[in-house]
């Protein structure tokens, strides 16, 4: 058992259209480490160049935003569901 | 303010809801909603806000119905293809339920036009298409300390979710600081 | 169908905060996902350090929000300038270079779905999404002709493939949009 990333629509394409990945790790930065070593191109999609989190998505550690914990530091443990939230401004 | 008797008989299935009653559906009657966008969201946003019996609604948005809306945008019928979004929207809020206002903004909401809109308004309803919109419509719904409904779509999925610094919680740029990278929007 | 449902809820939010009942969606983020059907909501904080409604705020009036949203892809803010003009050819005169051009490639960026629905004849699928100048297969002798739906991921990826060294670049200004209605009139427009 591991920790499970949703993954959105926007993303999806990077991850073989998965809408959800389950990896192991004992925090985010594990977690996501595992699997952008699967889908690198995941990786310059979710990261920025100095490693962090791009600034239009959020990451959710079960429900809450892990910028109000130690952010890609957050402890995550098996059961886990880490949710990837990027920004999105349809209305058509 | 009061009802008609065409209107209690109307609305009776709400007066008889202890949650809405004649003091709720009062407070309707008098509220004064801008929404913005008449397009995918706004279609069913403004048909159910008009016939609930919600006063006033302000639409903007300055496109015009396309055939490749029609599919989705459902307050729009084949016969408005070419007409502005907010008159067609318009007139099919009013066919639902012609007790109530409509006043429509055939334009697109900027920097110089917005503040002096939104102070005419209670609630700000975002249903609109892009970025740029939506950072002009968080911030003039602060500084004019108005709550804002703001719903996004993108492909499968929506967000939903309220932005009310007045009542103490976040706003817009709370939950996301910045917009993507203008490569990344899908157009 | 989507928009529909989601249009709903806000209503739904718009009714409940004039009837000042039930638990308004404030500080929380409802998620929809059509595909799974199912909801999910994450929590929403105020950000102390929010530049609008934080502690200290910089944005004190409304700003340029068309500067504010033209967020560059990283890498692009240090490529040169390019004067885009210089690479757009319109429909007529894509097509026509391309006639008298014998080592044309023609390259269409936009994604696999969007091929399905119509495509240049002769074109070869590269989608912006995943796209790398060097794994392209593209040499740097080839005249690359670039077109995407509207005209914007074709300069994108032209600017990608210049800063790769590509040389002889264009792209088609308008996209296959644009062809359909001053080329190719068979062509369906989506």
């Amino acid at each position: 058992m591991g920790v499970v990333v949703e993954i959105p629509s926007a993303l999806k394409q990077y991850v073989n259209n998965q809408d959800e990945v389950e990896v192991q790790g004992s925090s985010i930065e594990e977690a996501f480490g595992a699997l952008c070593s699967k889908h690198t191109e995941l990786k310059k999609n979710l990261f920025d160049e100095n490693g962090q989190i791009r600034s239009f998505i959020n990451v959710y550690l079960n429900d809450d935003d892990i910028r109000y914990a130690d952010g890609i530091k957050s402890e995550v443990q098996d059961g886990d569901t880490i949710q990837i939230v990027p920004s999105i401004a349809g209305g058509c | 303010m009061s009802l008609n008797k065409e209107e209690i008989n109307r609305y009776s299935r709400h007066l008889t809801l202890p949650e809405v009653g004649m003091s709720g559906q009062l407070e309707l009657k008098e509220s004064r909603v801008l929404m913005i966008g008449a397009g995918g969201l706004g279609s069913p946003l403004g048909m159910y806000l008009g016939a609930v019996g919600v006063g006033k609604i302000g639409v903007v948005d300055f496109d015009v119905v396309d055939h490749t809306n029609l599919h989705r945008q459902i307050a729009h019928t084949t016969a408005d293809e070419g007409r502005p979004k907010v008159e067609s929207l318009r007139d099919t809020i009013l066919a639902g339920n012609p007790n109530i206002e409509v006043e429509i903004h055939d334009m697109r909401l900027e920097r110089d036009n917005v503040l002096e809109l939104f102070s005419e308004y209670d609630i700000i309803a975002d249903g609109s298409d892009n970025f740029e919109t939506r950072y002009l419509i968080n911030d003039a719904a602060y500084f004019t300390k108005k709550p804002l409904v703001s719903a996004s779509i993108f492909r499968f999925q929506g967000q939903i979710t309220v932005f009310s610094p007045e009542s103490g919680g976040p706003c817009y740029r709370c939950l996301y600081s910045e917009p993507p990278p203008a490569a990344l929007v899908p157009s | 169908m989507l928009p529909g449902v989601v249009g709903l809820i806000q209503a739904t939010e718009v009714i409940k905060l004039i009837l000042a009942g039930g638990a308004p969606l404030i500080g929380r983020l409802l998620l929809y996902d059509a595909m799974k059907m199912n909801f999910k909501e994450v929590r929403v904080r105020k950000d102390p350090e929010c530049v609008l409604c934080g502690d200290n705020p910089s944005v004190i009036e409304l700003i340029d929000y068309k500067a504010f949203c033209d967020v560059p892809l990283p890498g692009e803010e240090i490529s040169e300038e390019l004067d885009e003009e210089e690479y757009e050819l319109s429909p007529q005169d894509f097509k026509d270079a391309m006639d008298q051009d014998p080592s044309a490639v023609l390259v269409d960026v936009r994604e696999p779905h969007e091929w399905d629905i119509c495509h240049i004849e002769g074109a070869q699928l590269l989608p912006l999404s995943s796209f790398d100048p060097v794994k392209s297969g593209l040499g740097p002798d080839d005249s690359i002709y670039l077109y995407c739906y509207k005209g914007k991921r074709g300069m994108y990826a032209l600017k990608e493939l210049k800063n790769a060294g590509f040389k002889k670049l264009k792209n088609l200004s308008g996209g296959i949009d644009l062809w359909a209605e001053e080329v190719d009139s068979d062509m369906p427009q989506y």
